[in-house]
């Protein structure tokens, strides 16, 4: 149970009703972490994918939107786990 | 400003630059010992880690020659504590059985915790004392190095993808990417974000250590040079008291982040090769 908990908690596809905050709080400390590296995750991505096909900065903007975006339902998931 | 204050301001840089400078080996920069290329080589961050990661294995050995069952002594109880309570994070964290888990689990916790102590240690102590035998930069928090972080943030990262393709197979793995999170409409914007969702992973394991710690390590050098105004003159030594509390409170609060630290990386670790063992991803 606690490790199905803190799975999803660091999963998007979360199972509702599944809450033991007890577990998941040390994983709160690196929810800023989580929000940051998913950005900077994309940026990389799309920096790769730019330099490849020489369209920058197209990708890297797509691919930081979707990380940021990302990132956001990361947080947002395990934060809700504590609502 | 005057000539006084510009050289303390000067010597205050260099302080601290110094100090977050590794000793380089390889492809250097000779003025500022920076790395300049893929081929240089932190011989301290090497020296501290390994010899960190050889202290655990003779004590570990040296303590497995002293078992005893029927009456532990003190430090066979502290180890075994730790066991157990590394034992239970894996236990509660990790679904399905896989024996390399908690080994790797205690091995991660003890040997992150060992190299951030090194951050408890004077900050001037190992510079000075390495000063001595001719070696003009030494940086003895091998975490505040990036390359250690993400050495072992990295070969995380190997194993997760190990395990993803051993127990979901390579298909199995492959439709992760497609189809998660926003199911089978969307798989374009599935495969970025799946994308972007694995590499955050090792960035993230390493970006977090290091932070915390290079932080750490700043915040105790700027506490150091508040002796370090005693140089300008010794009517500065009228701030001593002040250095001596916020250093003792620093250093009780950092023993608390570097646990933390060791902690978090271990679990985070536990976690991501526990996602990898599932197959409903």
């Amino acid at each position: 149970m606690a490790a199905r908990t803190l799975y999803f908690a660091v999963n998007f596809s979360g199972v509702s009703g599944m809450t033991k905050p007890g577990r998941v709080a040390p994983l709160l400390i690196g929810a800023g972490t989580m929000l940051t590296s998913m950005v900077v995750a994309g940026f990389l991505l799309g920096y790769v994918v730019d330099t490849w096909l020489g369209s920058r900065p197209v990708f890297m903007l797509i691919c930081g939107g979707l990380g940021l975006i990302g990132g956001f339902m990361k947080v947002h998931k395990l934060l809700s786990r504590f609502g | 400003m005057s000539e006084a204050v510009k050289q303390s301001g000067g010597g205050t840089v260099e302080y601290i630059q110094h100090h977050l400078t590794n000793l380089c080996a390889g492809d250097c920069d000779p003025v500022t010992h920076q790395a300049t290329s893929f081929w240089a080589w932190h011989l301290d961050t090497l020296f501290f880690s390994v010899a960190l990661a050889v202290l655990i294995i003779a004590f570990s050995i040296r303590l497995g020659r002293n078992l005893s069952a029927d009456a532990p002594g003190p430090l066979q109880n502290f180890v075994e504590s730790i066991l157990e309570f590394v034992a239970g994070q894996v236990k509660d964290t990790f679904p399905g059985h896989n024996p390399l888990i908690a080994p790797l689990a205690l091995t991660i916790f003890v040997w992150v915790w060992l190299m951030n102590f090194m951050d408890l240690i004077p900050v001037d102590l190992l510079p000075l004392l390495a000063g001595f035998v001719g070696i003009h930069y030494l940086k003895a928090v091998p975490t505040t190095d990036l390359n250690t972080t993400f050495a072992m943030s990295f070969t995380v990262f190997a194993m997760i993808i190990y395990y993803n393709i051993k127990v979901k197979g390579p298909v199995g793995y492959l439709k992760m990417f497609l189809f998660h999170p926003f199911g089978k409409f969307l798989v374009p914007v599935n495969v970025v974000m799946s994308l972007i969702e694995e590499i955050a992973k090792p960035l993230s394991l390493g970006l977090r250590l290091f932070g915390n710690l290079f932080a750490g390590e700043l915040v105790f050098l700027l506490i150091a040079l508040i002796g370090g105004t005693m140089a300008v003159g010794w009517a500065a030594a009228f701030w001593l008291p002040l250095q001596v509390i916020l250093d003792l409170g620093w250093l009780i609060f950092h023993l608390l982040v570097i646990t933390l630290q060791a902690f978090i990386f271990m679990v985070l670790t536990i976690v991501y090769l526990g996602m990898a063992h599932t197959s409903d991803h």
